[in-house]
């Protein structure tokens, strides 16, 4: 576990502006960097595009950038669409890595403040933004794989999960349920342009307090993520994840999402707040025994997500 | 339907609290029982040792599982002793007053009260 030092500050500047431009531009060359289970984007070292933006600064800076898109669309005008962290009202202190503390300090990490958390709700998904009263979808290299052409909006986030995304059937699917349909798929190393990809992480979670103390049993869990192999083969960059009834995050790439085994736990539900005790602490989600299977399929005869105003 | 909202289940019957129901639960025979709220259920797994008298919410802890209950709608209801050969006959008694005891606050998953095994009486309970 490290933070960010504050030297890294100025530095973490440049790479937002930097990231401003690669915003406004195809986004799909944008290494997401790594990424908490069900898809908290978290930055990373090198330049990971706008999801580090959206863990640094928030939301708000990603609805900024994408709305500044709309309205200067020229590479000129690009120039002067670069947020800086106090454009977001942030200060430095808000700019370190938001890896977690260690267990020892007890650290309290501060809760999202509560417009980020409802901008999260209402424009989570990175595909969409809010730009006024309208709703629009960013343009992105589409695949040949309908369903898998982004992801639904209109659907309600809290009905339904990683699973019920990854197969684009908007439900809550249970790991028996996920792990029969992907009995019928190919090995993930054998997949070919077009298919589906889909990772399948399984392991054993609970919860620690503060200082470390285990404060539930383990239980078991997993979570599950898929794209479509772009044309030419390759890894999937279109993928999407979500983690239960929180937020969905994306695009990024498979194993960007695959679960971390210690970061601080967030509400099940759209809001996808930090959790903390009743003394403000947080309380800390680790995983255990973590395993990978990977899996190809064939596009399944689904139409193009529908698209419209973020269904809370 | 919005993350706040909950569905009854296709074949359960329409219910409201302060309803009243005719039901055959155990498929011998027919009770009343007065729905006293609508609920939602949420599991609490303890937290920490035995002591702190602390819990926390199981859906706090999943990932992809769902909780328990999630998104299931359960009832709170008064729950009459007595039992009848018939619906009729339970509704004959409801109107009378003749119910015998109850239990109330009962947990009771409102799946369980069909449109087959269950009607709503639309009476007043007498007595």
């Amino acid at each position: 576990m490290h933070r960010r030092r504050p030297e890294d500050v100025a530095s973490l500047n440049r790479r937002i502006r930097g990231q401003a431009v690669l915003a406004q531009s195809n986004r799909t060359d944008i290494d997401p960097g790594p990424v908490a289970a069900g898809g908290r984007a978290r930055p990373n070292r090198a330049g990971n595009g706008i999801l580090a933006l959206q863990a640094m600064a928030g939301n708000r800076a990603v609805t900024s950038l994408l709305a500044q898109r709309e309205v200067a669309p020229t590479a000129q005008d690009t120039t002067t669409a670069q947020p800086s962290l106090a454009e977001f009202g942030l200060t430095p202190a808000d700019a370190v890595d938001s890896e977690l503390p260690s267990a020892a300090t007890g650290t309290t990490a501060a809760a999202p403040a509560a417009e980020s958390a409802e901008v999260q709700r209402r424009a989570g998904p990175h595909s969409v933004q809010r730009s006024g009263t309208k709703d629009a979808v960013l343009q992105r290299v589409l695949g040949s794989c309908a369903a898998y052409n982004g992801y639904s909006t209109t659907v309600p986030l809290a009905s339904y999960n990683c699973a019920g995304l990854a197969h684009r059937t908007y439900d809550y699917k249970g790991l028996a349920a996920t792990r029969a349909l992907l009995s019928r798929a190919g090995a993930g190393s054998g997949a070919t342009a077009g298919q589906i990809k889909h990772w399948l992480w399984e392991y054993d979670v609970w919860l620690e307090d503060s200082t470390g103390n285990r404060i539930t049993t383990p239980s078991a869990d997993f979570h599950t993520v898929a794209g479509e192999v772009p044309a030419g083969g390759g890894a999937p960059a279109e993928v999407y994840s979500k983690n239960g009834a929180r937020p969905v995050f994306g695009p990024g790439t498979g194993p960007s999402f695959k679960p971390a085994a210690r970061e601080q736990a967030r509400r099940n539900d759209p809001s996808d707040a930090l959790a903390t005790d009743s003394a403000g602490r947080p309380i800390y989600k680790l995983r255990q025994n973590i395993t990978e299977s990977v899996f190809a399929v064939n596009c399944p005869s689904q139409t193009a997500p529908t698209q419209g105003p973020p269904a809370p | 339907m919005t993350n706040d909202e909950y569905v009854l289940p296709d074949n359960a019957i329409d219910l409201r609290p302060g309803d009243t129901v005719l039901a055959n639960l155990d498929g011998d025979d027919w009770r009343v029982i007065l729905v006293q709220d609508v609920i939602a259920l949420r599991r609490l797994m303890p937290f920490g040792e035995r002591g702190s008298r602390r819990f926390v919410g199981e859906d706090l802890l999943r990932d992809s599982v769902a909780p328990a209950w999630a998104g299931e709608v359960h009832l709170l209801v008064r729950l009459f002793d007595s039992r009848f050969a018939t619906a009729e006959e339970a509704g004959t008694a409801a109107r009378s007053g003749q119910l015998g005891a109850a239990t109330s606050d009962v947990c009771l998953d409102a799946a369980r009260l069909t449109t087959g095994n269950s009607r709503l009486y639309n009476g007043e309970i007498g007595g």
